[in-house]
């Protein structure tokens, strides 16, 4: 535990050195200066100041932390623990957050080996962002660092942690039990709530119809088999060849993240996410 | 000249005979008599020697006339003439004289003008005698009852259909049948797969068996019936299968009286050909069924032959019905024997669309509530 916490000092210090001093900006009431920290340097200028003004128009209308932040390699930091308990870590070093609750999400990319994670906390980043949620913002942004397009990547992050905000400040969250259906769109209800029916019932009709037409030419000869009139005089299964495909078991998913029961799971640290590869 | 027609008359009071299929004999309705078809069969034997001889005779002779090139003179040569043009016969009625006109395949019927049961024993000489009967078991009561009996549950049909039609016509026949003994040869290639899948590791490692898979057998079957009445539709025929052949007597037309009942116009072989698909199809479905434990088969090659080994002819007994609606005729078939009961209805395009709008209605209600 003191060894974390002294790692964790370590790397806010450093961190704090590493950070260009032109993105220190005032973050409100987060210890931070900055909701994007590209300190891989895998964004050109024009882009992360385009990406901080978008993190902090979404934060400031929400009242939640949206943060990205990139790294060379996370272990230089920390080499002891996962990419998952680094991004916690470091969320609670910089004290990250907006309001009493400390809300917010934090997208770590740490680009030695591909790693991602992300992280939430407080209860508001908690209602808007459920396990559910949390999976659509990382298949938002995965497809692009995939093919290594970064600034297309956390602008669809951004994109999405604002529209999952809008929908909790609704009421309304993205999960997977109760929000699914409300994703539909008026057309497409109307469309369910007649076709379904209207095919039910089609199906229910015509089956009635052919009991009224149950007069047909018989196919089979089964009733007048002989007893004992079966007889196989040859069974023969030869092998032929065999053949073998191999598939990789992806595993986007470790760390906290919930199975699909809908809702947040929130670990013992108050944290919710997930970490993965890109 | 007109052949010859034979009524069975009860012994005791020269009345006339009917079949009763509930109790197997033949009854008297004028004085309660029951006599067994035997009795009956030995009683006439001699009368329908007679009349056999006679149909023949009657053959021999118009065959003989039409050589020499003239007809008997007792009768107009263009009305007899017009008659077999028209595929028809003349019978007279023993009871009250009248000339019956049937068509060529008629072997049992009743007089319109009295209303006697009369059989042609004629029609049953050489190859056209049948192997087998099948006695009716139900009355004509029993066919109209199971007419209403049908109706019910029918959720499409038109209530005005059950109230307002009326039975046009019921009719006891005895319907000539094949029945194919034979034996269904078959040999056939698959192409079969087995997949299993398992996780090692960080890989899932499927694995796929190739199989070439040979089957070959045969399956016997007895008594594959097919009907050899034109006049019959034949998969109406086939929907009141089954029969109990257990049931099978020797033919006698003592068990014919109060029925109609026709000869066969289509051949063995032409019906054989029916039963043969049936014999190939089930022993096709037979043999695959035998191909277990793989998770993908496909025949590769098919050699499946149906052989004929033996060919009986019968009489099977079945109740037809027919009615009128709307200008349209409706016809029911129910088997005498075993009492299934089948026939086409008429679809009510009001009923349908009201059952598509009772499902479809409280459906749409619920889904809107769960959508909500």
């Amino acid at each position: 535990m003191r060894n974390k916490l002294v790692t964790a000092i370590l790397t806010v210090l450093m961190l704090l050195l590493l950070v260009p001093s032109k993105v220190l900006a005032d973050t409100g009431d987060s210890g931070l200066p900055f909701y994007v920290s590209d300190v891989a340097e895998i964004l050109s200028d024009g882009q992360r100041q385009d990406l901080e003004s978008t993190a902090e128009k979404i934060s400031s209308q929400y009242g939640c932390g949206v943060y990205i932040v990139t790294l060379d390699d996370y272990r230089e930091y920390d080499s002891k623990s996962d990419m998952f308990s680094f991004a916690q870590d470091f969320y609670r070093s910089y004290q990250l957050g907006i309001g009493d609750s400390k809300s917010g999400i934090l997208l770590l990319l740490s680009m030695a080996d591909r790693d991602y994670s992300l992280v939430t906390y407080g209860s508001k980043a908690h209602y808007a962002f459920t396990d559910y949620g949390q999976r659509v913002i990382a298949s938002e942004f995965l497809d692009d660092f995939r093919e290594n397009e970064w600034y297309e990547g956390f602008s669809d992050y951004l994109s999405c942690c604002g529209d999952l905000l809008d929908r909790a400040d609704r009421g309304e969250p993205l999960d997977v039990v109760y929000n699914e259906p409300s994703r539909m769109n008026s057309g497409l209800s109307l469309a369910v709530i007649i076709g379904v029916p209207l095919l039910i019932s089609f199906f229910a009709c015509e089956m009635m119809k052919r009991q009224m037409k149950p007069v047909s030419r018989q196919t089979g000869a089964d009733e007048y088999i002989v007893p004992g009139g079966i007889n196989l005089s040859l069974k023969r299964d030869v092998f032929l060849n065999r053949s073998v495909t191999r598939t990789l078991i992806r595993h986007e998913d470790r760390g906290s993240s919930g199975g699909s029961m809908g809702g947040t799971t929130v670990n013992s640290a108050g944290f919710s996410g997930h970490s993965g590869k890109f | 000249m007109p052949s010859q027609v034979t009524n069975y008359q009860c012994p005791d009071c020269m009345a006339p005979l009917r079949y009763d299929g509930a109790s197997g004999m033949l009854k008297c309705d004028y004085c309660g008599k029951e006599h067994t078809p035997e009795s009956i069969e030995q009683y006439y034997h001699h009368q329908l020697q007679e009349a056999e001889q006679a149909a023949v005779d009657a053959v021999a002779a118009e065959a003989a006339a039409a050589a020499a090139g003239h007809h008997d003179a007792d009768y107009s040569s263009d009305e007899v003439w017009d008659a077999e043009q028209e595929g028809m016969k003349i019978y007279q009625c023993p009871s009250c004289g009248a000339q019956l006109i049937c068509d060529t395949t008629t072997a049992a019927t009743s007089c319109p003008y009295c209303g006697n049961p009369s059989v042609i024993p004629g029609q049953f000489h050489g190859i056209l005698r049948p192997d087998y009967i099948l006695p009716f078991r139900l009355s004509k009561d029993d066919a109209v009852s199971a007419l209403k009996q049908y109706y019910k549950g029918k959720l499409l049909l038109s209530r005005k259909f059950s109230d307002e039609n009326h039975l046009q016509e019921i009719k006891g026949i005895y319907v000539p049948f094949w029945l194919f003994d034979g034996r269904a040869v078959a040999d056939i290639h698959y192409r079969a797969t087995r997949v299993m899948s398992a996780r090692h590791g960080d890989e899932m490692v499927t694995t796929t068996d190739y199989f070439d898979v040979r089957r070959a057998g045969s399956v016997s079957f007895t008594r594959i019936p097919a009907d050899g009445s034109q006049k019959m539709p034949d998969d109406l025929m086939d929907s009141i299968e089954p029969f109990d052949f257990t049931e099978l007597k020797p033919f006698s037309s003592a068990y014919m009286p109060g029925f109609f009942a026709d000869i066969y116009d289509v051949g063995d072989r032409e019906s054989f050909e029916r039963a043969r698909k049936r014999g190939t199809h089930s022993a096709e479905q037979i043999i695959d069924s035998t191909v277990t434990g793989y998770s993908s088969v496909s025949p590769t090659r098919k050699q499946v032959q149906m052989y004929r080994e033996k060919t009986s002819y019968a009489l099977l007994p079945v109740w037809m019905l027919s009615t009128r609606w709307n200008g349209n005729n409706y016809i029911f078939a129910m088997n005498g024997q075993t009492g299934k009961f089948i026939g086409d209805l008429p679809v009510s395009k009001g009923r349908y669309f009201a059952w598509m709008g009772a499902i479809a209605a409280p459906l749409a209600a619920l889904l809107a509530i769960l959508l909500r």
